[in-house]
């Protein structure tokens, strides 16, 4: 084994299917049975690999997992040891054999309704029986969801020792169809720490050398390529072409550096001999390495040189609004601050879901899914509590950063390890035990610490950003200037990058924003790499704009340019009088309305706005409704703009510290099974108008959550939602377990096939037609 | 590449229907629809997978050398008389879905229309491949049948599944079937099309053999979901 990563090249096999099929196995049948059928034949396909040079033999277990062999009266254990020892067998334990590990078929969470547990229990029950069967690695290969292949790692750094090689399948543009892109493959692969990576499948050898040269340009990891014969014809899935034709193309791999070189479908022994042969007189070349600080998403990669902006709005502290959103899992109104400062320019987003009294892991964890399903920037995982940085950092598909270590021993001692498990880079603070020094050489002393103990733990430096804290100068006149100077210091000194949050310097000061803005740019000027600000605050942004554009960071001033080139000119009236919130909910004019509704509160109370204003606009659109007047789309038209007026009302009570407006707490779920859940958000956002607390489950909803949850709440209007008819079973089940629960409820159902017979055939005591009528319902049940 | 070769750009008239609309379209509907279907377009990575097989009628219909088993009457009248058959799977790929779930939050609105969109998508991308495979099949003097998809009439739509096996979906498109028996991304279909040597009489369009027909909200509008008056 330790010989496979001093070779100069390692040839790997070639397809399976591709024999398997020619040896007899049907298309679309699942090739790892018959590995039991016909051990004979399974061994003889690894030898005639064996023979034509390959040096690794990948078993015959690429959907050996519980959800694929599901139904086919095997266990995974029987499968992958008889897989194992096949190909073991071939060689007489010769070649080292790699336990061959595909995606598991069904997709991850938010796509698909795989979560991230049920994938890592699949996992693990495929490694365990692997290394045990005596595989000595894993080759997790034909990945196009990242999120599912880190899950994987996950699964084997935990379970097995063995060495891991990790591929995906990316399509030209250097994307997988999951959307995952080539560098963030790499980068979070490299801070995980497998042993190789690179591509398999995709497409034939020449279209994937300009993905390995960037996937190799990104990582230090040995390399491999293991590719088609060719693309596949759209009409019959014949590949291209020929031994010898893949062999010349696969010859590039040696001037790019890859050292694991083989083939995937529709290449077969002849083609493995001749890429042994072609590859047998060359040299490897050396690597050329872009060293540069990575964070990165799934799907987003952002480079740390220039200057990145970290969005700081997700935060509860101060905030009554938030700190109710929490308590609430209203994660709607966290992740739309995320998207709000994605699209003011944020580069990176920080976390920070802390509030007394609440479970800060648990909430951590459903912030960063719910923030990756609907935005790609890297986020930076903020929390004094261990367990809520680890919730965070297992969540979060990418590169994170974690916010933060200080010069304390023991902290750096709980929190390093979790940085260098999860491949993070670290903030780390420049305070201690004794405080925040008050003189600049103080703080650069403590960087200086905070580097040496993050190195002893094998973070590199271009992971660590400094943190020289910003104190108000109201108090010490003199801190600014220090703040600056400590900056310059780490910068120049340790070579580090450095990361500030830059508001705290006006507290207590009239005309903020003014202080806030020059101090800013003085720490741009004095090497600040990472504003922690608020994006949507034009001013802040402004500033950060020019000094791009002033410092030559910004190419032909494209940036400035789109930013300020094309500011649309104010939009015409709408031609709704100043108060009259009715016209604005009817003709669903969102910006009125909430101007309106804020004008109101001047006058009115937040109640007579929703029960004397609002309500009755919502009705006088729903009876248009009804008569045909208006459809679906101008009726969600006239709930968003209301949804408007409502925000602002929710706001105005949050701030008085009243709880909400609820009229009474409604249960939605999308059944287990089902992930169509716009029907189901579309009734949402017209029932929130009315006033009820809506508590969304979302989708793929086991019965037991909605049972508890109705429990737990005591909810007494459950709404579910099913769109197939394949799905209808679980709504029926869901029903069932709240009446077991005897928990005393109205239970409503809705969705595409769904007719009012079957709604009470399954024992449901309404059949909500559409979003209105699931209004007609709640008012009918809660009042 | 597959964009060029393939109109996938949403009907809008077809996106509002799919999002309940009725009557005339007012103008700010017909330009959001519009900018709608723009950014679905925008967004969409179009997959096809097609295999052309003969049948095997013996104890039941089967295509010849796959798992692949058609079970139910519908299908059978559909492929009377047809020798072969293609199947296919076309998706407008999960770009499309995450940009939905992006708006949801953003404008619940908008993103329906943009769901509406998506649906219409790929529709267009099925009819696209429909042509271009009766342009095929024509040229040797071959017929096709209307195209028909698991989940219609009594074929059982978890035969989705075996579909995807034999197209090896989630490899070749990044189509998967999950265990509700809902593809990802959404915004995708299965669908076979007999060939035959003589014309086919037998048509499986309008609502007759849908499962919605009862509970059907197009119908009681009065329109079907693919534009007709009834």
């Amino acid at each position: 084994m330790d010989k496979l990563f001093e070779s100069e090249f390692v040839i790997l096999d070639g397809a399976m299917g591709t024999m398997l099929q020619r040896f007899g196995l049907p298309v679309g049948c699942i090739p790892e049975l018959f590995t039991l059928s016909h051990p004979e034949i399974l061994e003889s396909i690894h030898r005639a690999y064996i023979e034509a040079g390959s040096t690794l033999a990948y078993t015959n277990t690429f959907s050996s997992n519980a959800y694929k062999l599901a139904g086919s009266g095997h266990s995974v254990e029987e499968v992958v040891t008889a897989s194992v020892c096949a190909a073991r067998r071939a060689s007489w334990d010769r070649v080292p054999v790699a336990l061959d590990i595909g995606p598991i078929g069904e997709m991850l969470e938010p796509s698909g309704t795989l979560s991230f547990e049920k994938a890592y229990g699949l996992f693990r029950e495929t490694l365990i029986a692997g290394e045990k069967a005596g595989a000595n690695l894993v080759a997790f290969e034909t990945f196009s969801d990242l999120a599912e292949l880190r899950i994987a790692v996950l699964a084997a750094k935990e379970n097995t020792k063995l060495p891991i090689f990790a591929t995906m399948t990316f399509e030209e543009s250097g994307r997988t169809f999951a959307g995952s892109l080539a560098e963030c493959f790499a980068e979070t692969m490299t801070a995980l720490g497998v042993d190789a990576i690179g591509v398999n499948c995709s497409m034939g050898p020449k279209r994937l050398m300009p993905i390995i040269r960037r996937i190799g340009a990104v990582s230090p990891l040995p390399l491999i390529v293991k590719a088609n014969a060719g693309l596949p014809d759209a009409n019959d899935g014949h590949y291209g072409i020929d031994a010898g034709q893949f062999a010349q193309e696969m010859a590039e791999c040696a001037e790019i550096g890859v050292q694991f070189v083989g083939g995937c479908c529709g290449t077969d022994p002849d083609y493995i001999r001749a890429l042994s042969g072609i590859m047998a007189g060359k040299k490897r070349a050396g690597r050329i390495m872009n060293a540069k600080t990575r964070l990165c998403s799934a799907s987003k990669l952002v480079s740390v040189d220039g200057v990145c902006v970290v969005g700081e709005r997700i935060n509860p502290t101060g905030k009554k609004r938030f700190q109710q959103a929490l308590r609430e899992s209203d994660f709607d109104y966290i992740v739309s601050q995320g998207i709000q400062q994605a699209d003011a320019g944020a580069d990176i987003l920080d976390v920070n879901v802390g509030v007394p009294g609440l479970d800060e892991a648990g909430l951590m964890r459903s912030c960063v899914r719910s923030l990756q399903a609907v935005t790609d920037l890297p986020l930076q995982i903020d929390s004094n509590d261990v367990g809520a940085i680890e919730a965070g950092l297992r969540a979060f598909c990418g590169k994170a950063v974690v916010n933060s270590v200080n010069g304390e021993a023991e902290r750096l001692s709980v929190v390093l390890p979790l940085v260098k498990k999860y491949g993070a880079a670290v903030v780390g603070l420049t305070m201690d035990g004794r405080g925040i020094p008050e003189t600049a050489e103080g703080r650069f002393q403590i960087a200086k610490r905070i580097l040496k103990v993050c190195e002893s733990y094998g973070i590199p430096k271009k992971d660590i950003f400094i943190d020289c804290l910003t104190l108000t100068v109201s108090a010490s006149p003199d801190s600014a200037a220090q703040t600056l100077s400590a900056m310059r210091m780490v910068k120049e000194k340790l070579g580090l990058h450095t990361v500030l949050g830059v508001s705290n310097i006006s507290y207590g000061l009239p005309n903020r924003e003014l202080i806030n803005g020059s101090f800013l740019t003085l720490a741009l000027e004095n090497g600040l790499d990472l504003p922690i600000i608020n994006p949507n605050i034009s001013s802040m942004s402004d500033a950060i704009c020019a000094f791009r554009l002033l410092k030559g960071m910004d190419k032909n001033a494209q940036s400035f340019l789109e930013r300020y080139a094309n500011v649309e000119s104010a939009p015409a009236s709408s031609g709704v009088a100043a108060d009259d919130i009715f016209e604005a909910v009817a003709k669903g004019l969102k910006s009125e309305a909430r101007a309106i509704t804020s004008r109101l509160l001047e006058t009115r109370t937040e109640l007579e706005i929703v029960n004397e204003l609002l309500i009755p606009a919502l009705d006088a659109v729903g009876t248009r409704y009804e008569k045909c007047e208006i459809f679906l789309p101008q009726l969600m038209r006239s709930a968003d703009a209301s949804n408007e007026a409502f925000e602002v009302i929710k706001q105005s009570l949050a701030k008085k510290g009243d709880l909400s407006v609820s009229k009474g707490k409604i249960i939605l779920a999308t059944v287990k099974g089902d992930i169509h859940d716009i029907g189901k958000n579309i009734v949402k956002a017209i029932l929130a108008n009315y006033g009820y607390q809506i508590i969304d489950l979302g989708r793929d909803v086991p019965p037991q959550k909605v049972v508890d949850t109705a429990l737990g709440e005591d909810v007494s209007l459950i709404g579910l939602s099913a769109l197939m008819t394949t799905t209808l079973p679980s709504m029926a089940e869901t029903v069932r377990a709240l009446r077991a629960s005897g928990h005393k409820c109205a239970i409503m159902v809705g969705g595409a096939v769904l007719t009012e017979a079957y709604a009470l055939q399954i024992g449901a005591d309404y059949y909500a037609k559409d979003a209105k009528g699931a209004a007609d319902i709640a008012k009918e049940v809660l009042g | 590449m597959l964009t060029e070769k393939y109109d996938i750009f949403a009907d809008i008239s077809e996106a509002y229907r799919y999002m309940g609309g009725g009557g005339e379209m007012d103008e700010r509907t017909k330009a959001e629809l519009l900018d709608a279907a723009s950014l679905v377009h925008e967004n969409a990575r179009p997959g096809v997978v097609i295999k052309a097989c003969e049948l095997d009628r013996g104890g039941g219909l089967a295509l010849k050398g796959t798992c692949l088993r058609l079970e139910g009457r519908a299908v059978e009248a559909l492929l009377h008389g047809c020798g072969s058959c293609v199947i296919f799977c076309a998706t407008i790929g999960s770009g499309v879905d995450a940009l939905i779930r992006k708006w949801e939050i953003k404008n619940i609105t908008f993103a329906a229309m943009l769901d509406a969109c998506g649906s219409s998508a790929v529709e267009r991308l099925c009819d696209s491949v429909e042509k271009a495979l009766s342009d095929e099949y024509s040229a040797s003097g071959l017929f096709l049948t209307d195209r028909f998809s698991p989940g219609y009439g009594d074929l059982p739509i978890n035969l989705q599944r075996d579909f995807c096996s034999v197209l090896d979906t989630s490899r070749r498109i990044g189509v998967a079937v999950g265990s509700g028996d809902v593809m990802a991304p959404v915004k995708s279909v299965t669908a076979l099309i007999g060939i035959s040597p003589a014309e086919q009489k037998h048509r499986v369009s309008g609502c007759g053999g849908c499962p919605a027909l009862e509970s059907c909200k197009f119908r009681e509008n009065g329109v079907t979901c693919y534009g007709q008056a009834l």
